[in-house]
Protein backbone atom coordinates (compact mmCIF):
# COMPACT_ATOMS: atom_id res chain seq x y z
CA UNK A 1 0.00 0.00 0.00
CA UNK A 2 1.70 3.05 -1.01
CA UNK A 3 1.09 6.57 0.76
CA UNK A 4 -1.86 8.20 -1.55
CA UNK A 5 -0.34 11.67 -0.91
CA UNK A 6 3.24 10.12 -1.71
CA UNK A 7 4.48 12.19 -5.35
CA UNK A 8 4.34 10.11 -7.85
CA UNK A 9 7.99 8.68 -9.75
CA UNK A 10 8.16 10.15 -13.18
CA UNK A 11 8.79 6.68 -14.09
CA UNK A 12 6.37 4.46 -15.37
CA UNK A 13 7.03 1.78 -14.02
CA UNK A 14 6.77 3.03 -10.72
CA UNK A 15 4.19 0.94 -8.89
CA UNK A 16 4.22 -1.33 -5.64
CA UNK A 17 6.21 -4.58 -6.05
CA UNK A 18 3.81 -7.52 -5.52
CA UNK A 19 0.71 -6.03 -5.86
CA UNK A 20 -1.71 -8.19 -5.20
CA UNK A 21 -0.24 -11.07 -3.04
CA UNK A 22 -0.09 -10.08 0.50
CA UNK A 23 3.33 -8.50 1.38
CA UNK A 24 5.79 -10.03 3.80
CA UNK A 25 6.46 -7.46 5.82
CA UNK A 26 3.47 -4.37 6.40
CA UNK A 27 4.07 -1.50 8.43
CA UNK A 28 0.57 0.20 8.77
CA UNK A 29 0.24 3.71 10.28
CA UNK A 30 3.16 3.39 12.45
CA UNK A 31 4.33 6.39 14.61
CA UNK A 32 6.77 6.37 17.10
CA UNK A 33 7.39 8.57 19.80
CA UNK A 34 10.10 9.23 22.23
CA UNK A 35 9.48 10.04 25.69
CA UNK A 36 5.92 11.04 26.84
CA UNK A 37 3.39 13.97 28.02
CA UNK A 38 4.79 17.75 27.14
CA UNK A 39 8.66 16.37 26.12
CA UNK A 40 7.51 13.63 23.84
CA UNK A 41 8.92 13.76 20.68
CA UNK A 42 7.58 12.74 17.34
CA UNK A 43 10.31 10.39 15.65
CA UNK A 44 7.93 8.81 12.76
CA UNK A 45 4.59 10.00 11.99
CA UNK A 46 1.98 7.35 10.02
CA UNK A 47 4.53 5.15 7.99
CA UNK A 48 2.70 2.62 5.77
CA UNK A 49 5.11 0.44 3.93
CA UNK A 50 4.30 -2.90 2.20
CA UNK A 51 7.28 -5.03 1.37
CA UNK A 52 6.90 -7.97 -1.05
CA UNK A 53 8.43 -11.69 -0.20
CA UNK A 54 11.60 -11.85 -1.69
CA UNK A 55 12.26 -7.69 -2.64
CA UNK A 56 14.73 -5.67 -1.60
CA UNK A 57 13.27 -2.09 -0.72
CA UNK A 58 15.68 0.63 0.71
CA UNK A 59 15.10 3.25 2.89
CA UNK A 60 16.78 6.69 2.22
CA UNK A 61 16.58 9.34 4.33
CA UNK A 62 17.95 12.40 6.01
CA UNK A 63 20.12 11.42 9.29
CA UNK A 64 17.29 11.67 12.27
CA UNK A 65 14.35 10.95 9.98
CA UNK A 66 13.70 7.73 12.06
CA UNK A 67 14.57 5.06 9.08
CA UNK A 68 16.74 2.82 11.26
CA UNK A 69 13.88 3.31 14.03
CA UNK A 70 11.42 2.16 12.12
CA UNK A 71 14.40 -1.16 11.01
CA UNK A 72 13.89 -1.59 14.80
CA UNK A 73 10.15 -1.75 15.05
CA UNK A 74 9.99 -4.23 12.49
CA UNK A 75 12.85 -5.77 14.40
CA UNK A 76 10.79 -6.06 17.36
CA UNK A 77 13.05 -4.24 19.18
CA UNK A 78 11.78 -0.81 19.92
CA UNK A 79 7.38 -0.99 19.91
CA UNK A 80 5.40 1.41 17.93
CA UNK A 81 3.42 4.33 19.51
CA UNK A 82 0.34 3.37 17.59
CA UNK A 83 -0.09 1.65 14.76
CA UNK A 84 1.20 -2.27 13.37
CA UNK A 85 3.95 -3.93 11.87
CA UNK A 86 2.93 -6.99 9.90
CA UNK A 87 5.60 -9.92 9.68
CA UNK A 88 4.66 -13.19 7.39
CA UNK A 89 1.10 -12.27 8.33
CA UNK A 90 1.32 -11.86 12.48
CA UNK A 91 1.79 -8.72 14.36
CA UNK A 92 5.13 -7.94 15.71
CA UNK A 93 5.30 -7.29 19.30
CA UNK A 94 8.84 -8.96 20.21
CA UNK A 95 12.25 -9.87 17.92
CA UNK A 96 11.27 -12.54 15.77
CA UNK A 97 13.39 -15.41 14.76
CA UNK A 98 12.76 -15.36 10.88
CA UNK A 99 15.13 -12.04 10.97
CA UNK A 100 18.54 -11.29 10.13
CA UNK A 101 20.09 -8.28 11.40
CA UNK A 102 23.06 -6.10 10.39
CA UNK A 103 23.82 -2.61 12.03
CA UNK A 104 26.42 -0.12 11.42
CA UNK A 105 28.77 -1.10 13.09
CA UNK A 106 30.19 -4.94 13.00
CA UNK A 107 29.10 -5.06 16.42
CA UNK A 108 31.28 -8.77 16.87
CA UNK A 109 31.57 -10.28 19.98
CA UNK A 110 35.39 -9.77 20.62
CA UNK A 111 35.91 -12.29 22.61
CA UNK A 112 34.76 -14.99 20.06
CA UNK A 113 36.19 -15.93 17.06
CA UNK A 114 34.84 -14.68 13.65
CA UNK A 115 33.67 -18.33 13.21
CA UNK A 116 31.79 -18.57 16.63
CA UNK A 117 30.70 -15.05 16.08
CA UNK A 118 29.08 -16.66 12.47
CA UNK A 119 27.53 -19.56 14.36
CA UNK A 120 26.07 -17.20 17.27
CA UNK A 121 22.70 -17.36 15.63
CA UNK A 122 21.77 -20.90 15.37
CA UNK A 123 23.07 -21.34 19.55
CA UNK A 124 19.74 -18.67 20.10
CA UNK A 125 17.53 -19.37 17.38
CA UNK A 126 14.62 -21.83 17.54
CA UNK A 127 15.01 -24.47 16.23
CA UNK A 128 18.93 -24.46 15.39
CA UNK A 129 19.50 -24.09 19.19
CA UNK A 130 18.28 -27.31 20.30
CA UNK A 131 20.89 -29.01 18.08
CA UNK A 132 23.60 -27.30 17.67
CA UNK A 133 25.75 -29.38 19.45
CA UNK A 134 24.63 -32.17 17.71
CA UNK A 135 25.09 -30.85 14.47
CA UNK A 136 28.04 -28.63 15.51
CA UNK A 137 30.23 -30.26 12.38
CA UNK A 138 27.90 -29.50 9.93
CA UNK A 139 26.77 -25.61 11.57
CA UNK A 140 30.84 -25.14 11.24
CA UNK A 141 31.13 -26.34 7.39
CA UNK A 142 27.56 -23.97 6.73
CA UNK A 143 29.34 -20.93 8.35
CA UNK A 144 32.62 -21.28 6.73
CA UNK A 145 30.79 -22.00 3.26
CA UNK A 146 29.15 -18.87 4.17
CA UNK A 147 32.13 -16.66 4.89
CA UNK A 148 34.08 -18.72 2.19
CA UNK A 149 31.49 -16.85 -0.21
CA UNK A 150 31.89 -13.03 1.39
CA UNK A 151 36.10 -13.69 0.13
CA UNK A 152 36.49 -14.23 4.23
CA UNK A 153 37.80 -17.97 3.68
CA UNK A 154 39.94 -19.48 6.36
CA UNK A 155 39.75 -16.55 8.65
CA UNK A 156 37.04 -18.55 11.11
CA UNK A 157 39.78 -18.79 13.63
CA UNK A 158 40.82 -14.99 13.58
CA UNK A 159 39.53 -12.79 16.35
CA UNK A 160 37.10 -9.89 15.08
CA UNK A 161 40.11 -7.02 16.54
CA UNK A 162 42.10 -8.94 13.89
CA UNK A 163 40.43 -8.17 11.02
CA UNK A 164 39.86 -4.84 8.77
CA UNK A 165 36.58 -3.00 9.40
CA UNK A 166 35.16 -3.99 5.65
CA UNK A 167 36.18 -8.08 6.63
CA UNK A 168 34.01 -7.44 10.28
CA UNK A 169 31.41 -5.81 8.24
CA UNK A 170 31.27 -8.81 5.87
CA UNK A 171 31.49 -11.01 9.05
CA UNK A 172 28.34 -9.67 10.45
CA UNK A 173 26.39 -10.31 7.15
CA UNK A 174 27.41 -14.03 7.42
CA UNK A 175 26.13 -14.24 11.07
CA UNK A 176 22.77 -12.42 9.81
CA UNK A 177 22.42 -15.27 6.97
CA UNK A 178 23.88 -18.12 8.84
CA UNK A 179 20.52 -18.69 10.46
CA UNK A 180 18.41 -18.60 7.02
CA UNK A 181 15.93 -15.75 7.97
CA UNK A 182 13.43 -14.98 5.90
CA UNK A 183 14.01 -11.21 6.19
CA UNK A 184 17.02 -9.27 6.37
CA UNK A 185 17.32 -5.71 8.24
CA UNK A 186 19.93 -3.76 7.63
CA UNK A 187 21.29 -0.99 9.42
CA UNK A 188 23.22 1.04 7.33
CA UNK A 189 25.52 -1.66 7.54
CA UNK A 190 28.02 0.12 4.76
CA UNK A 191 27.81 3.36 6.20
CA UNK A 192 31.16 3.22 8.76
CA UNK A 193 33.57 1.91 5.62
CA UNK A 194 35.46 3.52 2.74
CA UNK A 195 34.27 3.99 -0.71
CA UNK A 196 35.95 1.01 -2.55
CA UNK A 197 35.17 -1.50 0.51
CA UNK A 198 31.73 0.00 0.60
CA UNK A 199 31.27 -0.69 -3.45
CA UNK A 200 32.74 -3.98 -2.75
CA UNK A 201 30.54 -4.91 -0.31
CA UNK A 202 27.46 -3.66 -2.26
CA UNK A 203 28.62 -6.43 -4.62
CA UNK A 204 29.02 -9.07 -2.00
CA UNK A 205 25.23 -8.36 -0.60
CA UNK A 206 23.73 -8.45 -3.90
CA UNK A 207 25.23 -11.45 -4.97
CA UNK A 208 24.07 -13.12 -1.39
CA UNK A 209 20.09 -12.14 -2.16
CA UNK A 210 20.31 -13.20 -5.90
CA UNK A 211 21.54 -16.47 -4.29
CA UNK A 212 19.25 -16.62 -1.62
CA UNK A 213 16.09 -14.43 -2.64
CA UNK A 214 15.49 -13.20 1.35
CA UNK A 215 13.05 -10.17 1.73
CA UNK A 216 15.62 -7.34 2.38
CA UNK A 217 14.94 -3.51 3.95
CA UNK A 218 18.30 -1.40 3.59
CA UNK A 219 18.34 1.59 5.51
CA UNK A 220 20.96 3.83 4.27
CA UNK A 221 21.25 7.56 4.25
CA UNK A 222 23.39 6.83 0.76
CA UNK A 223 21.68 7.42 -2.55
CA UNK A 224 24.11 5.40 -4.82
CA UNK A 225 23.91 1.88 -2.10
CA UNK A 226 19.97 2.46 -2.59
CA UNK A 227 20.03 2.75 -6.21
CA UNK A 228 22.28 0.14 -6.49
CA UNK A 229 21.30 -2.49 -4.42
CA UNK A 230 17.41 -1.82 -4.30
CA UNK A 231 14.14 -2.82 -6.39
CA UNK A 232 12.50 -0.22 -4.86
CA UNK A 233 13.80 3.01 -2.55
CA UNK A 234 11.65 4.70 -0.42
CA UNK A 235 12.26 8.28 0.63
CA UNK A 236 11.03 9.53 4.04
CA UNK A 237 10.94 13.15 5.13
CA UNK A 238 13.20 14.93 8.04
CA UNK A 239 11.93 14.21 11.65
CA UNK A 240 8.85 13.18 11.98
CA UNK A 241 9.54 10.71 9.54
CA UNK A 242 7.12 10.36 6.60
CA UNK A 243 7.25 8.78 3.37
CA UNK A 244 7.27 11.20 0.50
CA UNK A 245 8.57 9.82 -2.29
CA UNK A 246 9.13 5.89 -3.72
CA UNK A 247 10.87 4.87 -6.87
CA UNK A 248 11.16 1.97 -8.76
CA UNK A 249 14.45 0.95 -9.77
CA UNK A 250 14.54 -2.02 -12.79
CA UNK A 251 17.79 -2.54 -13.93
CA UNK A 252 18.62 -6.00 -14.68
CA UNK A 253 20.87 -7.95 -12.54
CA UNK A 254 23.38 -9.13 -11.24
CA UNK A 255 24.05 -4.94 -11.45
CA UNK A 256 27.72 -3.48 -12.29
CA UNK A 257 29.26 -0.84 -10.56
CA UNK A 258 29.48 1.03 -14.51
CA UNK A 259 25.72 0.88 -14.19
CA UNK A 260 25.73 3.78 -11.26
CA UNK A 261 27.73 6.00 -13.96
CA UNK A 262 24.53 6.18 -16.83
CA UNK A 263 22.63 8.53 -17.90
CA UNK A 264 19.57 6.99 -16.28
CA UNK A 265 20.93 6.10 -12.89
CA UNK A 266 22.54 9.86 -12.70
CA UNK A 267 18.59 10.84 -13.76
CA UNK A 268 16.99 8.90 -10.97
CA UNK A 269 20.15 10.19 -8.20
CA UNK A 270 18.91 13.55 -9.29
CA UNK A 271 15.02 13.10 -8.59
CA UNK A 272 15.83 11.12 -5.52
CA UNK A 273 18.23 14.05 -4.41
CA UNK A 274 15.75 17.21 -5.05
CA UNK A 275 13.35 14.84 -3.03
CA UNK A 276 15.66 14.34 -0.29
CA UNK A 277 16.49 18.44 -0.48
CA UNK A 278 12.89 19.59 -1.26
CA UNK A 279 11.90 17.76 1.84
CA UNK A 280 14.22 18.70 4.39
CA UNK A 281 14.12 22.74 3.25
CA UNK A 282 10.12 22.76 3.02
CA UNK A 283 9.31 20.13 5.16
CA UNK A 284 7.15 21.79 7.27
CA UNK A 285 5.16 22.50 3.83
CA UNK A 286 5.15 19.38 2.72
CA UNK A 287 3.76 17.73 6.21
CA UNK A 288 0.94 20.48 5.44
CA UNK A 289 -0.29 18.55 2.57
CA UNK A 290 -0.48 15.62 4.10
CA UNK A 291 -4.17 14.29 5.74
CA UNK B 1 71.78 -11.17 25.80
CA UNK B 2 69.32 -8.28 24.54
CA UNK B 3 67.13 -6.61 27.49
CA UNK B 4 64.17 -8.00 25.74
CA UNK B 5 65.16 -11.57 27.42
CA UNK B 6 66.02 -10.32 30.59
CA UNK B 7 62.76 -8.23 30.91
CA UNK B 8 60.42 -10.92 32.40
CA UNK B 9 63.48 -11.44 35.34
CA UNK B 10 63.56 -7.58 36.16
CA UNK B 11 60.82 -7.71 39.29
CA UNK B 12 63.24 -10.54 40.54
CA UNK B 13 66.47 -8.85 40.75
CA UNK B 14 64.77 -5.40 41.82
CA UNK B 15 63.36 -7.50 45.36
CA UNK B 16 67.53 -9.17 45.38
CA UNK B 17 68.94 -5.83 45.31
CA UNK B 18 66.32 -4.29 47.87
CA UNK B 19 67.05 -6.90 50.21
CA UNK B 20 70.61 -6.74 49.77
CA UNK B 21 70.58 -3.09 50.43
CA UNK B 22 68.53 -3.51 53.33
CA UNK B 23 71.19 -6.00 54.65
CA UNK B 24 73.85 -3.85 53.99
CA UNK B 25 72.04 -0.97 56.00
CA UNK B 26 71.35 -3.19 59.41
CA UNK B 27 74.77 -4.34 59.41
CA UNK B 28 76.77 -0.91 58.28
CA UNK B 29 74.60 0.81 61.30
CA UNK B 30 74.59 -2.13 63.05
CA UNK B 31 70.67 -1.57 63.83
CA UNK B 32 69.04 -3.72 66.59
CA UNK B 33 67.49 -6.98 65.67
CA UNK B 34 64.48 -5.63 68.02
CA UNK B 35 64.30 -2.60 65.86
CA UNK B 36 64.70 -3.93 62.00
CA UNK B 37 66.11 -7.47 61.65
CA UNK B 38 68.19 -7.97 58.28
CA UNK B 39 66.84 -10.31 56.08
CA UNK B 40 69.15 -13.03 56.82
CA UNK B 41 67.97 -13.21 60.21
CA UNK B 42 64.25 -13.07 59.54
CA UNK B 43 64.70 -15.73 56.44
CA UNK B 44 66.90 -17.81 59.05
CA UNK B 45 64.00 -17.56 61.35
CA UNK B 46 61.84 -18.35 58.75
CA UNK B 47 63.93 -21.93 57.95
CA UNK B 48 64.09 -22.45 61.22
CA UNK B 49 60.62 -22.10 62.51
CA UNK B 50 59.10 -24.08 59.48
CA UNK B 51 56.93 -26.72 60.50
CA UNK B 52 55.49 -24.04 63.04
CA UNK B 53 54.94 -21.57 60.90
CA UNK B 54 53.17 -23.91 57.77
CA UNK B 55 51.37 -24.83 60.63
CA UNK B 56 49.95 -20.90 60.51
CA UNK B 57 49.85 -20.42 57.39
CA UNK B 58 48.19 -23.50 56.28
CA UNK B 59 45.52 -21.74 58.50
CA UNK B 60 45.86 -18.34 56.76
CA UNK B 61 45.64 -19.48 53.14
CA UNK B 62 42.85 -21.58 53.68
CA UNK B 63 40.59 -18.91 55.74
CA UNK B 64 41.40 -16.92 52.92
CA UNK B 65 40.36 -19.36 49.99
CA UNK B 66 37.33 -19.89 51.23
CA UNK B 67 36.54 -16.14 52.18
CA UNK B 68 37.67 -14.96 49.17
CA UNK B 69 35.63 -17.08 47.35
CA UNK B 70 32.71 -16.23 49.44
CA UNK B 71 32.97 -12.74 48.50
CA UNK B 72 33.68 -13.02 44.88
CA UNK B 73 30.53 -14.78 44.35
CA UNK B 74 28.68 -12.19 46.45
CA UNK B 75 30.39 -9.24 44.95
CA UNK B 76 30.30 -10.71 41.04
CA UNK B 77 26.08 -11.70 41.73
CA UNK B 78 25.88 -8.15 43.46
CA UNK B 79 27.76 -6.37 41.04
CA UNK B 80 25.28 -8.05 37.89
CA UNK B 81 22.27 -6.90 39.45
CA UNK B 82 23.42 -3.86 40.41
CA UNK B 83 24.97 -3.06 36.93
CA UNK B 84 22.28 -4.75 34.97
CA UNK B 85 19.27 -2.88 37.36
CA UNK B 86 18.51 0.64 37.83
CA UNK B 87 16.79 -0.20 40.87
CA UNK B 88 18.92 -2.25 41.97
CA UNK B 89 22.12 -0.27 41.97
CA UNK B 90 19.46 2.93 44.00
CA UNK B 91 18.38 0.80 46.01
CA UNK B 92 22.12 -1.28 47.39
CA UNK B 93 24.51 1.04 46.55
CA UNK B 94 23.78 3.44 49.49
CA UNK B 95 23.80 0.67 52.22
CA UNK B 96 26.56 -0.97 50.64
CA UNK B 97 29.13 2.02 50.19
CA UNK B 98 28.43 2.76 53.97
CA UNK B 99 29.03 -0.83 55.15
CA UNK B 100 32.24 -0.69 53.27
CA UNK B 101 33.18 2.81 55.13
CA UNK B 102 33.00 0.88 58.38
CA UNK B 103 36.63 -0.59 59.09
CA UNK B 104 36.88 -4.31 58.77
CA UNK B 105 38.55 -4.62 62.27
CA UNK B 106 35.50 -3.24 63.69
CA UNK B 107 33.47 -6.46 62.82
CA UNK B 108 35.43 -8.54 63.99
CA UNK B 109 34.33 -8.42 67.16
CA UNK B 110 31.06 -8.97 66.23
CA UNK B 111 31.47 -11.76 64.29
CA UNK B 112 33.35 -12.94 67.59
CA UNK B 113 30.03 -12.94 69.49
CA UNK B 114 28.48 -14.49 67.09
CA UNK B 115 30.06 -17.08 65.75
CA UNK B 116 33.34 -17.52 68.72
CA UNK B 117 36.90 -16.58 67.56
CA UNK B 118 38.73 -18.71 65.38
CA UNK B 119 38.24 -19.67 61.37
CA UNK B 120 34.50 -18.24 61.18
CA UNK B 121 35.08 -14.85 61.90
CA UNK B 122 38.18 -14.89 59.78
CA UNK B 123 36.47 -15.86 57.01
CA UNK B 124 33.59 -14.12 57.14
CA UNK B 125 36.05 -10.84 57.40
CA UNK B 126 37.97 -12.00 54.48
CA UNK B 127 34.91 -12.11 52.27
CA UNK B 128 33.40 -9.00 53.41
CA UNK B 129 36.08 -6.98 52.61
CA UNK B 130 36.63 -8.42 48.79
CA UNK B 131 33.03 -8.10 48.15
CA UNK B 132 33.08 -4.25 47.58
CA UNK B 133 35.54 -3.84 45.05
CA UNK B 134 34.60 -7.14 43.17
CA UNK B 135 31.22 -5.65 43.09
CA UNK B 136 31.90 -2.25 41.92
CA UNK B 137 34.37 -3.53 39.07
CA UNK B 138 31.49 -6.24 38.02
CA UNK B 139 28.53 -3.45 37.92
CA UNK B 140 31.00 -1.24 36.01
CA UNK B 141 31.27 -3.53 33.37
CA UNK B 142 28.14 -4.74 32.86
CA UNK B 143 26.90 -1.22 32.91
CA UNK B 144 28.98 -0.29 30.02
CA UNK B 145 28.05 -3.30 28.08
CA UNK B 146 27.90 -1.36 24.53
CA UNK B 147 23.50 -1.20 23.79
CA UNK B 148 24.60 -2.35 19.94
CA UNK B 149 25.95 -6.25 21.55
CA UNK B 150 22.81 -6.32 23.24
CA UNK B 151 20.70 -5.82 20.58
CA UNK B 152 22.69 -8.25 18.79
CA UNK B 153 21.32 -11.04 21.25
CA UNK B 154 17.76 -9.60 21.85
CA UNK B 155 17.23 -9.11 17.66
CA UNK B 156 17.36 -13.41 17.50
CA UNK B 157 14.87 -13.52 20.31
CA UNK B 158 17.29 -14.07 23.15
CA UNK B 159 15.69 -13.87 26.68
CA UNK B 160 17.29 -11.80 29.60
CA UNK B 161 19.45 -14.57 30.66
CA UNK B 162 20.54 -15.50 27.43
CA UNK B 163 21.49 -11.82 26.79
CA UNK B 164 23.62 -12.08 30.09
CA UNK B 165 25.03 -14.93 29.29
CA UNK B 166 26.25 -14.66 25.86
CA UNK B 167 27.13 -10.77 26.61
CA UNK B 168 26.74 -9.01 29.09
CA UNK B 169 28.58 -11.51 31.22
CA UNK B 170 31.63 -12.20 28.66
CA UNK B 171 31.68 -8.21 28.25
CA UNK B 172 32.01 -7.75 31.77
CA UNK B 173 34.59 -10.71 32.67
CA UNK B 174 37.75 -8.25 31.87
CA UNK B 175 36.47 -6.02 35.05
CA UNK B 176 35.65 -8.85 37.26
CA UNK B 177 39.22 -10.49 37.05
CA UNK B 178 40.96 -7.09 37.62
CA UNK B 179 38.99 -7.44 40.53
CA UNK B 180 40.03 -10.48 41.99
CA UNK B 181 43.27 -8.98 41.73
CA UNK B 182 42.67 -6.35 44.16
CA UNK B 183 40.49 -9.15 45.83
CA UNK B 184 42.54 -11.73 46.74
CA UNK B 185 44.82 -8.87 47.98
CA UNK B 186 42.43 -7.24 50.37
CA UNK B 187 40.82 -11.05 51.57
CA UNK B 188 44.45 -11.57 53.01
CA UNK B 189 44.29 -8.35 54.66
CA UNK B 190 40.92 -9.70 56.35
CA UNK B 191 42.22 -12.92 57.23
CA UNK B 192 44.74 -11.27 59.20
CA UNK B 193 43.24 -8.42 60.50
CA UNK B 194 40.55 -11.06 62.22
CA UNK B 195 43.78 -13.96 62.95
CA UNK B 196 45.02 -10.57 65.21
CA UNK B 197 41.95 -9.84 67.26
CA UNK B 198 40.49 -13.63 68.24
CA UNK B 199 42.10 -16.76 66.66
CA UNK B 200 44.78 -19.37 67.91
CA UNK B 201 45.68 -20.90 64.62
CA UNK B 202 47.41 -18.14 61.61
CA UNK B 203 49.91 -16.15 60.49
CA UNK B 204 48.28 -13.00 62.48
CA UNK B 205 48.26 -15.18 65.69
CA UNK B 206 51.65 -15.98 65.48
CA UNK B 207 52.63 -11.98 64.20
CA UNK B 208 51.11 -10.68 67.16
CA UNK B 209 52.06 -14.03 69.85
CA UNK B 210 56.17 -13.50 68.38
CA UNK B 211 56.06 -9.73 68.87
CA UNK B 212 54.56 -10.17 72.07
CA UNK B 213 58.14 -12.04 72.82
CA UNK B 214 59.75 -9.71 71.15
CA UNK B 215 60.68 -12.52 68.52
CA UNK B 216 61.16 -9.58 65.58
CA UNK B 217 62.60 -11.66 63.09
CA UNK B 218 59.87 -14.19 63.57
CA UNK B 219 57.12 -10.97 62.95
CA UNK B 220 59.07 -10.13 59.97
CA UNK B 221 59.17 -13.71 58.76
CA UNK B 222 55.46 -13.91 59.15
CA UNK B 223 55.13 -10.60 57.37
CA UNK B 224 57.24 -12.06 54.40
CA UNK B 225 55.05 -15.16 54.00
CA UNK B 226 52.46 -13.02 53.56
CA UNK B 227 53.53 -10.66 51.30
CA UNK B 228 55.25 -14.18 49.43
CA UNK B 229 51.27 -15.44 49.63
CA UNK B 230 49.69 -12.69 48.12
CA UNK B 231 52.33 -12.37 45.09
CA UNK B 232 51.91 -15.94 44.48
CA UNK B 233 48.00 -15.62 44.31
CA UNK B 234 48.22 -12.51 42.79
CA UNK B 235 50.42 -14.37 40.25
CA UNK B 236 47.89 -16.93 39.64
CA UNK B 237 44.87 -14.76 38.96
CA UNK B 238 46.37 -13.15 36.35
CA UNK B 239 47.75 -15.95 34.48
CA UNK B 240 43.73 -17.39 34.34
CA UNK B 241 42.93 -13.85 33.40
CA UNK B 242 45.46 -13.71 30.83
CA UNK B 243 43.84 -17.23 29.19
CA UNK B 244 40.21 -16.06 29.65
CA UNK B 245 40.19 -12.32 28.82
CA UNK B 246 43.08 -11.98 26.68
CA UNK B 247 41.41 -10.57 24.06
CA UNK B 248 40.72 -7.48 25.79
CA UNK B 249 44.53 -7.26 25.57
CA UNK B 250 44.31 -7.89 21.27
CA UNK B 251 46.94 -10.01 22.29
CA UNK B 252 49.09 -11.69 19.45
CA UNK B 253 49.38 -14.81 21.59
CA UNK B 254 46.06 -15.09 22.86
CA UNK B 255 44.57 -15.35 19.26
CA UNK B 256 47.47 -17.79 18.23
Amino acid sequence: MLNPEAPVAADPLDAPAGAGSPPFLAFQDVVIEYGRGANATLAVDGISLDVADGDFVALVGPSGCGKSTLLKVAAGLVPTSSGTVLLGGETVTRPQKNVGMAFQSATMLPWRTTLRNVLLPLQIVRPHRSKFRREKAANIKKAEALLASVGLRGVGSKYPWQLSGGMQQRASLCRALIHEPEILLLDEPFGALDAFTREELWQVLQQLWQEKKPTVLLVTHDLREAIYLANRVVVMSARPGRIVHEERIDFPRPRRLSMMFSAEAGAIMERLRGKIDHVSLFGDEAAAGEP
Amino acid sequence: MTIERIRPFFSVIFAVVVLGLWELGVRLFNVSIFILPAPSQFFGSLIENWHGIMFHAEQTMYTTVIGFAIGVTLGGILGVAAGASRSVYQTIYPALVGFYSVPKVALVPIFVIWFGSGTVPAVLTSAVICIFPVMVNVAAGVATTEKDLEDVLRSLGASMLETLWYVVIPRSAPYFFASLKVAITLSFVGTVISETVAANRGIGTMMVRASADFDVPLVFAGLFLLAAMGIVMYAFFAVIEGRVVGWTKRDVDFAT
